[in-house]
């Protein structure tokens, strides 16, 4: 009776949901913000966006367009772009003319051959390197070695008519007005196979070819009549996945994803899901001129309005809740027919999907009470549990539509029901009145105690991981687990610094993740807690549920946002929050996740959330963008700089397509400041660089945590100038050191040199003194004086005058260094009178040296005095043997001759007379005396020592 | 093919019935040049026989090899045709195909155009594009064309003494005037 008042209640009605477009694109940029006409967009290998518009190349950094071929102005209606193995970007332009983008150039192809006079649709590479371009009205050219061949109608192409190119691992596809060709070129030998209507395609103009990632033999191929399909390469056959319904639809391209595939067209884009081709969803759009996938896993869009960018497969919303049940909705849950189980007033709410929008109906539960419904189950036998606030728990098998509520154990019937988890043995109820276990084999239900470790602490949620534990999340008491028959509890001191725990998740390594009250999240290893909190970079710390995947993530979802946290690494990402702005206001633990996709309830709508295959980068990629000296731009090959030259700008970008408003950077410039610098701008500038070896390093982060960040680094030399080189340092101190030292050696020398001038002056002087207190001078001189007064009184007297001047010159001159020339010899006249009256004509002195001479040189005093004196004392001085002493000047020597009379008993000389002269010449003129000695002369030579 | 042997032979006999409106010559300059570090060699020849069709937009030139004069010696002239070109066996070069550009040939003007066609030297046929210009005035065509032609294409190899006197690029030039029947 009852089950029947149940079934006339079940109002079934059926809410179609408003056509809203399921497919929703964020505006990126407006039409403004593009200069010229969007054309095409191209995302790098390397992770960087480009646009061309018909006024030039450009780079979108996330922000803005950038322009690159403002240089050239050549660069205009580029039709299409396309990036090669080696990373040089071609593009294609409307009027025949092609360009290469290079390393921040750009040149232009100009091939002998000439350029194509049409438009250029497409431009691919070949695996052996050959570049196809596929024209507008010319057919295909191909550069191959440096030549440029053309294919076209009269070669075999279907249609000079050629709207895109596609390479397979055998041939080119291309797609032209009257179907496909399929077209080999090896050798400038041509081989092409058509493939059109009559071979089953479902019309003749193609417009685009697209790859597959899922079926890697297969491609899409997109028809002007508003059909799209899958041609498989190696059988050459056909088939059909969508015929447009409206009129006048063309396909322009198609983006086949993990689940859905995108066909674009002219008026709009629908997306279909590859699974059953009846689900679709809409969006339209102003013509739609090119679509790319990145690797963040976004989808952009470049149409006549600007640039849009959708999350794609990554983040979707679903459907939408009506207002008024917003706040009843406690718990989703999907089942396996694609619907979706909500909770509702007094019941449950199923979602159905119904051709690309969701219906919904009511099932209403039989409560006593107003009872709120809690939460959702759903068992391996197709049938809800279904947990109550006051009515305890009922059981709803979708497949009958039959209800039923637990009455096994008393106490549940009116508990007050918080959650309900379990797997294939056991169920969990847990409920404010305790918590009960139900095995699914026995079909036994018992009461679990749990009092002992949570004393009355609320249980917000019970967890049976793949071992077998029991996770409990307490309000106030963390978290416990029921392990091998005994409970322990993990609290502060086991560094699980949170009293209350919302909810515990295991991930695919086997680690129990938890999350608490404004305390982030926590990881155990079965060893020890990690914490995750704002530090780390997890953005919001008030999460309301947590999930897992079987990749190796846990996915947080938070009450302004859901993120990543990769299990392994411990990298927080953050996901594209495209689901529009402001906060989300998730509901605890209201998400559901099946291992790939997880579902969960914000606000008014539900979401998917799945991450893409196709999905490589999760956080910002940084690049120097720009490198400027003195404010002009240099190439970054160039590593080192001269002195002067130290003033360098950096520009760097993270680029982060999917938030580019949340990247933030840190920079160090090594070698100048050895601590990271934070900023927000992407540009810093150091001027006034001192000559030191610097490396710029930057990163960027959207969450704060830089501790995984990608990393750009830059390294550079100034150069220090020459005069402060070491090198020069060195030359400089060595030569500085050699000179004082030359001074003061030289100074040594001066001084030693005088030195011993004043030796061999007072040596001389005694020599001198030595030789005039001779006795037998003074004896021999008197015993002549005596006979000349006796033979001529008046000529004595000139003898003792010449005597007394002889005496008065030794005085006088002696202590002179130098005297001039004609002095010395008019000192020798005296001397020589003197001798001669001894000796008579036995002595002759012939002097050789003219006026003139005389007065020109000088020379130590006393030298011919003392020379005259040696040679008399050394000869025998007689009438039968005279004594001849001659001077006279030769080569500025002064030559002192005299012949030489063996003595019959000479007299002793000790030879320190003409030492003494020698050495005085040598310090006064630093030239040696020479002397000769031969059988009849002896022969002397005088340097003498010209008046300056 | 076909095409060469209607047009030529219209042509040859003696132009008495060839078809309205097709420009031709006997007499076109084709000059060719090669750069070696060590040798400079230029040839021309000034028998170059050519017709283009400015309805079809077709074309056919020959020439024969042994009309090439102006070798820095007659033996090198000798061995041009005995032992590069094999003169003797294979008398002529070739050229023809179809103009790309649709252009109209008939109508005064001048025109930048690409000639596609098979070009067989040393009886080696390679397809290549060629651009040339060409100003139509009165019944007169004249064609300027400058292309490169690599000895490697056409099976003419190049000894090892001679690498440094021969190069494996010759620079080719073609200056002819054509008048319409």
């Amino acid at each position: 009776m009852r089950f029947l008042l149940l079934y006339s209640a079940l109002v079934l009605c059926f809410i179609n949901l408003s056509a809203q477009s399921n497919l929703s694109l964020t505006p990126v940029l407006n039409a403004d913000a593009v200069s010229g006409k969007p054309a095409c967009l191209l995302f790098s290998k390397k992770g960087m966006m480009y646009a061309a518009t018909s006024n030039g190349l450009y780079l979108f950094n996330g922000i803005s367009l950038k322009p690159l071929s403002h240089k050239n102005e050549n660069v205009q209606n580029v039709s299409c772009l396309f990036e090669d193995r080696n990373g040089v970007l071609w593009m294609g332009c409307a009027n025949g003319s092609v360009f290469l983008f290079e390393k921040n150039n750009i040149q232009e192809w100009k091939p002998q051959e000439g350029l194509p006079q049409k438009g250029i649709s497409s431009i691919k590479m070949d695996a052996q390197g050959q570049v196809w371009l596929a024209t507008k009205g010319e057919g295909i050219y191909v550069y191959s070695n440096k030549k440029v061949y053309n294919i076209n109608t009269a070669d075999g192409l279907s249609d000079d008519y050629v709207y895109d190119l596609h390479v397979t691992g055998s041939y080119i596809i291309a797609a032209t007005d009257q179907g496909i060709s399929l077209c080999k070129f090896k050798n400038g030998e041509k081989e092409i196979e058509v493939i059109n209507t009559t071979q089953g395609l479902p019309d003749n103009i193609v417009q685009t070819i697209n790859a597959d990632a899922k079926q890697k033999n297969k491609v899409w191929l997109g028809f002007q009549n508003g059909n799209a399909g899958v041609f498989d390469v190696a059988n050459h056959t056909y088939e059909n996945f969508f015929h447009a319904t409206e009129a006048d639809v063309s396909v322009e391209q198609i983006l086949p994803l993990d689940e859905e595939v995108w066909i674009l067209h002219n008026q709009g884009i629908i997306s279909i899901k590859r699974s059953s081709s009846s689900q679709k969803s809409k969006t339209s759009t102003a013509s739609l001129k090119s679509a790319v996938k990145d690797d963040e896993g976004n989808i952009w869009l470049f149409t006549h309005s600007g640039l849009y960018r959708s999350s794609g497969e990554q983040l979707q919303p679903l459907f939408s809740i009506p207002d008024d049940q917003m706040n009843y909705v406690n718990d989703l849950l999907p089942d396996n027919q694609g619907c979706f189980w909500l909770t509702a007033k007094g019941g449950l709410r199923c979602y159905k999907p119904a051709g690309g929008t969701y219906e919904s109906y009511f099932v209403p539960l039989p409560l006593k009470s107003k009872s709120d419904i809690t939460c959702l189950y759903l068992d391996a036998q197709q049938t809800i549990w279904i947990g109550t606030m006051g009515d305890g728990v009922f059981k709803y098998n979708i497949k009958s539509g039959k209800i039923q509520p637990l009455f096994d154990d008393k106490d549940i019937h009116k508990a007050s029901i918080l959650s309900i988890t379990g797997n294939a043995q056991n169920i969990w109820i847990n409920s404010l009145e305790g918590v009960w276990h139900y095995n699914m084999l026995t079909r036994l239900y018992e009461k679990f105690e749990t009092v002992s470790i949570t004393g009355s602490a609320y249980i917000y949620y019970v967890f049976e991981d793949s071992k077998g534990n029991v996770w409990f999340a307490t309000d106030g008491k963390g978290l416990a687990v029921w392990r091998n028959g005994r409970y322990t509890a993990y609290r502060e001191k086991d560094g699980l610094a949170a009293k209350v725990i919302y909810s515990v998740a295991e991930d695919k390594y086997g680690n129990i993740w938890c999350n608490s009250l404004n305390n982030g999240i926590y990881k155990y290893d079965g060893k020890r807690f990690t914490h995750f909190g704002k530090v780390q970079g997890l953005p919001d710390a008030a999460i309301t549920s947590l999930t897992t995947d079987t990749i190796g993530n846990v996915i947080c979802i938070a009450a302004s946002e859901c993120f990543l946290i990769n299990a392994g690494t411990g990298v927080i990402t953050p996901v594209t929050s495209a689901a529009g702005a402001g906060a989300m206001n998730t509901n605890l633990n209201s998400s559901f996740s099946n291992g790939a996709k997880t579902w969960f309830q914000a606000g008014n709508r539900v979401y998917s959330f799945q991450i893409p295959s196709y999905k490589r980068i999760t956080l910002p990629q940084t690049r120097i963008v720009n490198l400027e000296l003195f404010l002009s731009a240099i190439d970054t090959t160039v590593k080192t700089f001269a002195y002067d030259e130290n003033n360098l700008s950096f520009t760097f970008t993270g680029f982060y397509y999917s938030d580019p408003s949340k990247v933030m950077y840190q920079y160090k410039l090594e070698g100048y400041n050895n601590e990271w610098q934070s900023t927000k701008d992407g540009y810093v500038n150091f001027p006034k660089l001192l000559p030191n070896t610097y490396t710029f390093r930057v990163r960027s982060s959207v969450n704060g945590n830089f501790s995984n960040a990608s990393e750009a680094a830059y390294t550079f030399t100034i150069k220090k100038p020459f005069w402060r080189t070491w090198w020069f340092l060195i030359l400089s101190i060595t030569a500085v050191t050699a000179i004082l030292i030359l001074i003061i050696k030289t100074r040594e020398a001066e001084v030693q040199k005088i030195q011993q001038l004043k030796t061999e002056k007072l040596k001389s002087q005694y020599e001198t003194l030595k030789n005039q207190v001779n006795p037998h001078f003074l004896f021999n001189s008197f015993n002549t004086l005596l006979n000349v007064i006796d033979e001529d009184p008046k000529k004595a007297s000139v003898y003792v005058e010449h005597l007394s001047d002889f005496y008065r010159s030794i005085v006088n001159l002696r202590e002179k260094d130098v005297i001039p020339l004609e002095e010395e010899l008019k000192f020798m006249e005296h001397y020589f009178f003197i001798q001669k009256k001894r000796f008579g004509d036995a002595l002759q002195f012939i002097n050789g040296i003219s006026v003139q001479d005389a007065a020109a040189y000088t020379l130590p005093p006393l030298t011919l005095q003392l020379l005259a004196e040696n040679a008399i004392k050394h000869n025998a001085v007689s009438k039968e043997k005279p004594l001849t002493l001659h001077v006279h000047i030769s080569n500025r020597y002064l030559i002192v001759e005299n012949n030489i009379n063996p003595k019959l008993n000479t007299e002793k000389g000790e030879g320190l007379g003409l030492q003494n002269i020698k050495n005085r010449f040598q310090l006064i003129a630093d030239k040696e005396v020479n002397i000769e000695h031969t059988q009849s002369t002896f022969i002397i030579s005088l340097p003498l020592i010209k008046i300056v | 093919m076909k095409i060469i042997v209607i047009i030529l032979s219209a042509f040859l006999l003696m132009g008495t019935s060839g078809q309205p409106g097709i420009y031709a010559t006997n007499t076109g300059i084709i000059h060719f040049s090669s750069e070696a570090p060590m040798e400079l060699i230029n040839a021309s020849s000034k028998e170059l026989k050519g017709a283009v069709d400015p309805d079809k937009r077709t074309f056919a030139f020959r020439v024969r090899i042994n009309s090439f004069e102006g070798f820095n010696s007659p033996l090198q002239k000798e061995h041009f045709n005995e032992n590069y070109m094999e003169t003797e066996k294979i008398p002529e070069a070739l050229f023809s195909g179809k103009i790309i550009e649709d252009v109209k040939l008939f109508v005064n003007g001048v025109y930048s155009i690409r000639a596609k066609g098979m070009l067989t030297v040393h009886g080696v046929s390679q397809e290549r594009i060629i651009k040339s210009e060409v100003e139509v005035k009165n019944g007169v065509m004249k064609i300027k064309s400058k292309f490169t032609l690599l000895l490697s294409d056409h099976n003419i190899p190049i000894p090892r003494v001679v690498k440094e006197k021969l190069a494996n690029e010759i620079k080719v030039e073609i200056t002819a005037v054509l008048i319409q029947k």
